[in-house]
């Protein structure tokens, strides 16, 4: 192995000596700047991979190498699931800005509908929609009697009681920012779930008794831990929320 | 023109990257006892069954050092579309590197049909070999790799 005539290894680690961790006066200093860029350094820390390699390692890489890559081949989506009434809902990533604890929404007189009002978000007033009655989903009440009769904390505790769930399940309302191009909406979802890959294939058509809103601003259905995800069509969603509040 | 280096016994090679398919490390290869000395064996990538020659072997220059940095680089090889590989095991498979595509280098003189490593060009006072694929192997090697696919893939 040691016959090999390698490359010219630096005679000392000079770096250490001359370079920038020692007294800096090795005159390629002056065009590397550091010695990280020198290609003397470079060659150094290459020589580490003149080691012998640790036992299992070609074993590893034959088994690895050897499965076919299924993945990569086709587009992955990441989504972001939420849920507005009963329903599961997903929006691609890259239309998400923020997720953000609910605060107050200040209501535009004279404006209702599917106005829900402005909300300040990070200094910025935008527009905060009902996306639920916009989708046509039923709005699971929300008022303060409501809250009273079923109390959140509750709710909270057998949730976490239950042995089907692992972890505790708290439910919490989000206000969730998306954005396209320069225009930015808020929405408020009842609660945020998580980000999931999926690939275009795991895509199914919606069923045919969703509302017709929901259906008409829907690309397919997702499923993911038994539950069926609406994911949205991001461009008729903002389409629809430009016609539908101007 | 971006081109892989790597070391064969005394010789510093370079092959153009947009000839290399992937560079994967060293893995166990199968050997049939009656295989030539400078195949190295076969192995499956990707469900497919690639043939890799020691060009340590191949160039008489001893064996391919076990190292980390001994790796295998994968080659198309054949007609275009048919996504047939070799893999090209060598040693200091660690670095990419820019080079003045050889226009005026001096060609590398072997016999004909002879192993090959292509012409020659200096690169920051370094000697590299500029690695010309359709030349590198000799006609018996080519001929016999062509069994060992047909061999190997029905």
């Amino acid at each position: 192995m040691s016959r090999l005539p390698l490359q010219t290894l630096p005679a000392s680690d000079c770096w250490n000596q001359i370079g920038i961790w020692g007294d800096r006066s090795c005159p390629e200093l002056v065009g590397a700047i550091h010695c990280h860029n020198c290609p003397v350094f470079a060659s150094a820390g290459r020589h580490f991979l003149d080691a012998p390699s640790p036992p299992g390692y070609l074993q590893e890489w034959t088994e690895r190498l050897a499965h076919p890559v299924d993945e990569g081949t086709e587009a992955v989506h990441s989504v972001l699931i939420f849920r507005i009434g009963e329903e599961w809902l997903g929006l691609p990533v890259h239309t998400m800005m923020e997720v953000t604890s609910l605060r107050p929404v200040h209501r535009v007189p004279y404006r209702g509908g599917f106005l829900a009002g402005l909300v300040n978000i990070r200094g910025e007033l935008l527009l905060c929609v009902r996306l639920g009655p916009m989708l046509g989903i039923q709005e699971v009440s929300r008022e303060p009697a409501a809250r009273a009769e079923r109390p959140a904390p509750t709710t909270a505790l057998i949730a976490s009681k239950t042995p089907t769930r692992t972890r505790p399940h708290v439910i919490q309302p989000r206000l969730i920012v998306i954005r396209r191009q320069n225009e930015r909406w808020v929405f408020t979802a009842d609660e945020v779930d998580r980000v999931q890959r999926f690939s275009a294939h795991d895509l199914a058509a919606p069923p045919a008794t969703v509302a017709r809103a929901l259906q008409r601003l829907t690309l397919g259905v997702l499923v993911c831990q038994e539950r069926r995800i609406g994911l949205l069509d991001e461009g008729r969603l903002f389409e629809t929320l430009r016609t539908k509040l101007r | 023109m971006l081109v892989l280096t790597f070391q064969i016994g005394t010789d510093r090679l370079a092959l153009d990257i947009r000839q290399v398919r992937e560079v994967v490390p060293r893995v166990q290869l199968r050997q049939s006892a009656c295989s030539p000395p400078w195949l190295a064996g076969v192995f499956v990538y990707r469900g497919q069954i690639v043939p890799v020659i020691d060009l340590h072997q191949l160039a008489g220059a001893g064996e391919c050092p076990p190292h980390l940095s001994s790796r295998i680089i994968l080659v198309p090889v054949g007609p275009e579309g048919e996504n047939r590989l070799l893999g090209l095991l060598a040693a200091q498979v660690a670095d990419i590197r820019e080079i003045q595509p050889p226009s005026g280098a001096v060609p590398y003189i072997t016999n004909p049909g002879e192993l090959d490593f292509g012409p020659v060009l200096t690169e920051n006072g370094e000697i590299l070999h500029f690695l010309e694929l359709e030349r590198l192997l000799p006609e018996p090697v080519q001929r016999q790799l062509a069994v060992v696919r047909r061999g190997s893939l029905p």
